[in-house]
Parts: C-alpha cells; sequence; structure tokens
C-alpha cells in the first residue's frame, strides 16, 4: 500500500457531478484504477468497480431532475474498512423503493439474497432487474448502508474489507 | 444453413457478439449501458429459438473475454436461463464457458446454474 495516504477522515476520492450516464464509466474505471494502483489488490480493484457501477447507475436513474441534483462520491479507507459513498437527491418514491429492497437484502444473507433475487427476476421478466443491490453484497462483499438528510438527499455507504 | 447463424446481431460498440455454427456463441467487451434488455434482450431471445429451430442438443456460450457488466446485463442472463429451463423436451443444454479470475463469472454463473438446473453447464477455467 502507498504509505502517504491521508487520515481516515478525509476521503482519498471526493468527485461532484451532475448526475449523468456519460460519466458513469469514466468515475467507476478511475476509481478502479485508484484502488488497484494504491493498494496493489486485483480484487479490491474489482469489488469496487462494481460497487461504483451499481452504486451510479441507481443515483443516475433515480435521482430527481433539476438544479439542485448532484451526485458525491467519496472513497475512505483506513485499516479495517474501505468505504465508497454515494450521495445524491433520489425520487421520493424510489427513496421507499431502496429503503424496502435493503431492508428485505438484510434479512438474508449475502449468498441467499443473490440467489433470491435471481429467482425475483426469472420470475418477473417485465419488471427491473433489481439485482444491483444483493449483487455489491456478494459479488463485491460489501455491506450497505443508507443515510436520510434533512436536505432529502441520500447517501448510501458502501463498506468492506480492503 | 442454421437459424443461429442467421440470427441479427445488434452494434453495440463496446460488445462484440460472434455465432459460430453449428452451436457456438462468443461474447468480448463489456455491457454497462442504461438498458441492455432493449438493446440486447431481443437477440438473446432469438438466439435462444433459434437453438431450439435447429434442434440443438447444446449451445456453447464463450463469456471469458467478457470482463465486466452490470446487474442488468446479468439479468440477461437470468432470462435465458429461465427460458432453457422452462423449455421442455424441445430444449438444449447451455454451457456457459467461464473465468474462474472474473469476479462476475464466478459469482454470478454459480448462482445461475443453481436456477437453471440440468439444463445448464458451465466450464470454468
Amino acid at each position: 500500500m502507498i504509505s502517504t495516504l491521508p487520515s481516515s477522515t478525509e476521503p482519498l476520492i471526493f468527485l461532484r457531478f451532475r448526475p449523468a450516464w456519460a460519466y458513469i464509466d469514466g468515475v467507476r474505471e478511475f476509481c478502479r484504477f485508484f484502488c488497484e494502483t494504491t493498494y496493489r489488490q486485483q480484487d479490491l480493484a474489482e469489488r469496487a468497480r462494481v460497487v461504483l457501477q451499481e452504486t451510479l447507475e441507481n443515483a443516475v436513474k433515480y435521482s430527481t431532475p433539476g438544479q439542485l441534483s448532484e451526485l458525491e462520491v467519496e472513497v475512505h479507507a483506513d485499516r479495517d474498512s474501505f468505504r465508497i459513498s454515494i450521495t445524491s437527491r433520489p425520487d421520493p418514491l424510489h427513496l421507499q423503493t431502496l429503503k424496502n429492497e435493503l431492508s428485505h437484502l438484510t434479512m438474508l444473507d449475502p449468498e441467499a439474497a443473490y440467489l433470491s433475487a435471481f429467482v425475483r427476476a426469472a420470475n418477473e421478466p417485465d419488471s427491473p432487474a433489481r439485482l444491483g443491490l444483493a449483487r455489491m453484497r456478494y459479488e463485491a462483499r460489501f455491506e450497505l448502508h443508507l443515510d436520510e438528510r434533512a436536505d432529502g438527499r441520500v447517501r448510501i455507504t458502501a463498506t468492506g474489507k480492503p | 444453413m442454421s437459424n443461429l447463424s442467421q440470427v441479427d446481431l445488434p452494434q453495440l460498440a463496446s460488445l462484440e457478439l460472434v455465432i459460430t455454427p453449428p452451436n457456438s456463441i462468443a461474447m468480448r467487451g463489456t455491457i454497462a449501458i442504461p438498458d441492455p434488455g432493449l438493446l440486447l434482450g431481443g437477440c438473446f431471445r432469438r438466439m435462444h429459438e433459434a437453438a431450439i429451430a435447429d434442434a440443438l442438443r447444446e449451445l456453447s456460450v464463450d463469456v471469458r473475454q467478457l470482463t465486466f457488466v452490470n446487474s442488468s446485463a446479468i439479468r440477461l442472463f437470468v432470462d435465458w436461463s429461465s427460458w432453457v429451463a422452462n423449455a421442455g423436451g424441445g430444449g438444449y443444454l447451455l454451457r456457459f464457458r467461464t473465468d474462474r479470475r472474473i469476479t462476475w463469472q464466478r459469482t454470478s454463473f454459480a448462482v445461475l446454474q443453481s436456477l437453471g438446473g440440468k439444463r445448464i453447464a458451465l466450464d470454468v477455467e
């Protein structure tokens, strides 16, 4: 690991941008590159890549349109944990769906939740896939936490082992 | 000429899809577009229907060089596995060739196999 990392209270990465699909590939690949270069762990870089893709997709798809709409990406790390946070201003209807989905997911272990999401997707071919959150827990091995803020913004934090 | 070889393939900058008759398909690149079902779902369905029309006993889908996908793209493989699992007596064995070093393949195809039962086979390299 590179030894000149900032203290754990400062993000290693902080990005703020408009919620546009066109930015997802670039942000995801930059973060993957950063993790691979800093930690020299391809596994962590790939896991971060999955988390970035899925969280950014959700944030872009469901952000409230308008001038106030923006996304913030933060990456924090210390010896014991690696955290990726995405802050956005989601559509209120989506927020409730997201809370329900997270609540359902945490009742199952990551593998069972991923299998359950596959079964649901197979049984509901005309509905959205809704595999992303379960994928982050099982494939990327990150746990998810949601914080609502008074100003209507929401932060999803994915926490995993470095 | 086989039905499979006549399936029209969509144009997507990040993805190369190659059909090699009589029963092989290879995918290379990435799928991380907003709604892959719109662009690729019909193609996947036509490949499935062509395999049945060609009375194939087995269809090989090589994804070893499909290095990254979003979860909406994983859904395409869920749908395909579901079609095969529910195809009845006229169905075929859907054999995915995967690379264990690629994270999404290692995790998702093992789960897919449990969903598709005996109609799904995995070759893991």
